[in-house]
């Protein structure tokens, strides 16, 4: 849509990133008489090389050259132990660094132009304002398929409550979980400082509602907050390939963290099947040696969900407890050890 | 005499208009005479090709 590229004249005087001109950062020929040899030898995305911006966000472009988004490095590290050395170093060259690591964010991505997906995008945020932040134009597009609309209720659930009070993205992934904090991280998991729950809601257990006390006290260190408080299905997705792409279906699932096997939480399917990558001739011969399951923090965050209301939806229900009837066929055999099997409660407790 | 005062009076102005901070942005970024123009951006954008059966109800 053409309004995508549309700039908004009232910036030029005000906004000191058009001082230098267009082609300061985007190249081309600013005195090409027409479309055509106006964009010749045209930058389309100048932040692509973090040295742009660094010219003047010095110290932002070192550190963001490190970070997650820009590395995209967590992708590869998900699932590099499924490789042998050789097929590893096919998988980077393939596979990572073609298609996985297209998915980096620029700094424009997030602060001038809605990033594509699919190769359809919304253009410019706000007419090449370079704004600080405007997470329903940056992060629902890359994270639209799975988070974003969970979030908001769009998947289907009721909204994660965060949402409903006012909040978005930024509210608890801060801007240095964003540029990074100058340390190579290889997951969001090791990221310091990374949003937690704790960080807000810190008095657990010192509730004034006695049941929701003791809930808390008993649950504490063996099942995470969104084991209980995550409201509704979420996007599970199905045997993806590299040529066809996925499927995918609302679920539920409950079971093991396959990062910690003490605690329960809920768990997404990543749709890695043994023969993902047949189609770049990369094979997986370790393919068995991490689970299909992954824990997630599901945004559809609720007070009260049908877990808070009876302990007999998972004592005694046992709804959406992973089984070995419901793991997903033809799937890794690491996955049986994420069922966990409940236990009742005793009576007299 | 009257041409050289008449000069005098209109310089100040006219150094605004040439020299103020819009006219020189406009004067490096002739990309913003398309790229501001709601009309022309319209005209030369190119939508996307649709396949044969695309677009039917």
């Amino acid at each position: 849509m053409y309004k995508g590229y549309l700039v908004d004249k009232n910036l030029v005087a005000k906004d000191p990133h058009f001082a230098m001109g267009c082609t300061f950062c985007h190249k081309g020929n600013e005195n090409g008489g027409a479309k055509e040899s106006a964009h010749k030898d045209l930058v389309k995305r100048p932040s692509d090389n973090l040295k742009t911006c660094g010219m003047c966000h010095r110290q932002i472009a070192d550190t963001y050259g490190k970070s997650l988004h820009y590395t995209t490095i967590g992708q590869r590290q998900g699932v590099m132990k499924r490789f042998s050395p050789t097929e590893l170093k096919q998988f980077d060259e393939k596979v990572f660094q073609q298609s996985c690591r297209s998915c980096h964010a620029s700094c424009g991505g997030c602060h001038v132009k809605a990033p594509p997906v699919g190769g359809i995008g919304l253009g410019l945020i706000q007419g090449h304002k370079f704004v600080k932040k405007d997470e329903g134009k940056t992060c629902a597009f890359c994270h639209g398929g799975r988070v974003y609309p969970e979030y908001t209720g769009e998947y289907g659930g009721k909204p994660d409550v965060h949402y409903q009070k006012g909040m978005l993205c930024m509210d608890c992934h801060k801007k240095s979980d964003m540029h990074g904090d100058g340390s190579t991280y290889l997951s969001k998991q090791d990221v310091k400082d990374r949003p937690a729950c704790t960080n807000c809601h810190s008095k657990l257990g010192q509730e004034a509602k006695l049941t929701t006390r003791a809930a808390h006290t008993r649950h504490k260190g063996k099942v995470t907050c969104y084991g209980c408080h995550a409201s509704a299905e979420y996007r599970q997705c199905y045997n993806c390939h590299l040529d066809t792409g996925s499927t995918a279906k609302p679920g539920f699932l409950l079971g093991l963290n396959p990062r910690d096997r003490k605690t329960l939480t809920t768990l997404r399917l990543i749709p890695t099947v043994r023969d993902s990558f047949k189609h770049a001739g990369v094979a997986m011969s370790n393919f068995d040696s991490l689970p299909n399951y992954w824990d997630t923090p599901a945004h559809n965050i609720r007070k009260r969900t049908d877990r808070t209301r009876s302990c007999d939806a998972c004592h005694t229900d046992k709804t959406g407890l992973l089984t070995r009837e419901t793991l997903v066929e033809k799937g890794s055999k690491a996955n049986e050890g994420l069922i966990y099997n409940i236990k009742p409660i005793p009576i007299n407790k | 005499m009257g041409n050289k005062s008449l000069l005098l009076f209109l310089a100040p102005a006219l150094f605004s208009l040439l020299y103020s901070s819009s006219t020189i942005a406009a004067g490096k970024n002739n990309c913003l005479v398309c790229h501001t123009s709601d009309a022309t951006m319209k005209l030369l954008y190119k939508p996307p090709a649709m396949g044969v059966s695309e677009g039917e109800g």
